[in-house]
């Protein structure tokens, strides 16, 4: 299952955000050696501090952090506009309110798939994207990914639609990409996956509907 | 901008003239009278939009448009709802549409406070849309109505993604309208440099010094980035470097 924890929400749940700065760490820094700042065994930049919306795959059984991911607004500060500015080097802005952009995938390298095979933590997360954009109205969401993401974008039936042109950033050739957001994106996502019913947590809990009603006879009353 | 501005899915011609006008709004005094409109262009009872941390040149920590009457208005200064109000609380925070209804009313303070919100015309059903900007500002769009809940559990979904595009577009009037923004420039390395170390309190010889340049050469390029940032002189232009965070 799912979180999506804003900054609203940080608060409640701080163990799962350390055990995701932890995570990065291990993957960024100690695997995929990219220049990123790690402290106190922690990964943590400075769009930690925009208001960033975390994804955060939990296993239901331990509690235990599996996988995250990072979505921010493309109308504020984001990395494609702030750190990969090159990878649109035509002149081209990624701005819009209906794009965010998704950064630090991460999974647990313990949980990694079978070679040839889609790693169920992987096509979660992506589902959770797609639940979250839906239900923000967007119609996009952007990412700077390497090499190694385009196989596994392409097998969960939700490939990126290349913008720019790549760029070799320190040892790793960089890309960037759109990716659809609509209802059907996350039936095929969910296909791929196994994830017939929706995997985010919470914003079910805050639809309008049962809430509301909720606020309607109280106010009245 | 170029390229990839996303237009709402359910793109028709009335929203596209809304947009337009937004668009056309260049003075204050227009940005009320404006708000207005799309109330009665939705039917609804409020529309409120708040700012805070816009870059410092306009010297105010908080920016209010609203259709709110002044004594709801008056009401919620005296009361400092400014602290209390959880619409603000989290649209400042998270960047998730908010619907008002998730809104725990259990608490005393909070349920008061809806209840007042209400008799001073505020309408019991509330979407508001969390604005990110480039600067890093942050503004709230916030819309009310007291169409019958039926119909607003309808209405609300589909209006998620006109209203995403519609808090942005406002947020951007205000920017304008306020004269905020971004001096359209690139500055050059050197340009920058020389601007830098201007910041810092260096005389153009000074500058030469550290650059290995002529005196004259710092000038030039002093000259250069002033004319590109519109600023009267070089402090005015230091100062346009901080504001649009340049350095």
């Amino acid at each position: 299952m799912i979180y999506a924890i804003g900054a609203n929400e940080r608060f409640l749940h701080n163990d799962i955000l350390d055990q995701m700065f932890q995570l990065r760490a291990r993957v960024f820094k100690d695997r995929l050696n990219w220049d990123v700042t790690v402290m106190n065994g922690r990964e943590v930049d400075s769009f930690d501090d925009c208001d960033a919306l975390y994804l955060t795959s939990i296993n239901e059984q331990t509690g235990k952090l599996q996988g995250s991911l990072r979505l921010l607004p493309t109308t504020g500060p984001n990395m494609l506009r702030d750190v990969f500015g090159a990878l649109l080097s035509g002149g081209e802005v990624v701005q819009s309110p209906l794009i965010w952009e998704s950064s630090r995938f991460c999974i647990d390298p313990d949980l990694a798939a079978q070679p040839g095979r889609l790693n169920s933590v992987t096509t979660e997360l992506f589902c959770a994207v797609v639940e979250v954009g839906l239900f923000a109205g967007l119609e996009t969401v952007v990412s700077v990914y390497d090499a190694r993401m385009v196989r596994i974008f392409r097998r969960a039936n939700w490939p990126a639609e290349p913008i720019g042109v790549p760029v070799q950033f320190g040892e790793v050739l960089t890309h960037a990409g759109f990716f659809e957001i609509t209802p059907e994106a996350r039936h095929r996502l969910g296909v791929a996956g196994g994830h017939p019913f929706p995997v985010v947590i919470g914003l079910r809990a805050s639809s309008p509907t049962r809430v509301l009603a909720a606020t309607q006879s109280s106010i009245s009353a | 901008m170029t390229g990839f501005t996303a237009h709402p899915m359910g793109l028709n011609r009335n929203f596209v003239n809304l947009i337009e006008e937004v668009a056309s709004v260049k003075n204050q005094s227009e940005i009320r009278e404006l708000l207005t409109r799309l109330e009665i262009a939705f039917e609804l009872n409020s529309v409120a939009y708040v700012a805070i941390n816009l870059p410092r040149i306009t010297g105010v920590d908080r920016y209010v448009a609203a259709t709110y009457s002044k004594s709801w208005i008056d009401r919620y200064d005296q009361q400092n709802y400014w602290r209390l109000d959880p619409v603000l609380r989290e649209g400042f925070s998270t960047i998730l549409p908010i619907d008002w209804g998730k809104f725990d009313v259990s608490t005393p303070a909070v349920r008061t406070f809806f209840g007042e919100a209400a008799e001073f015309g505020v309408g019991r059903q509330g979407l508001s849309f969390p604005v990110r900007g480039k600067y890093g500002e942050k503004a709230l769009f916030s819309i009310s109505s007291d169409i019958k809940l039926s119909r607003w559990l309808r209405l609300a979904p589909r209006w998620i993604r006109d209203f995403q595009v519609l808090s942005y577009h406002i947020h951007e009037m205000v920017l304008r309208a306020e004269g905020i923004r971004e001096p359209d420039v690139k500055l050059t390395p050197r340009e920058l440099e020389c601007l830098k170390w201007s910041a810092a309190g260096k005389s153009a010889a000074e500058i030469g010094i550290i650059l290995s340049l002529s005196e004259k050469t710092v000038r030039f390029y002093q000259d250069l980035a002033r004319t590109k940032l519109d600023a009267k002189n070089l402090t005015h232009a230091v100062a346009k470097l901080y504001t649009f965070d340049l350095l």
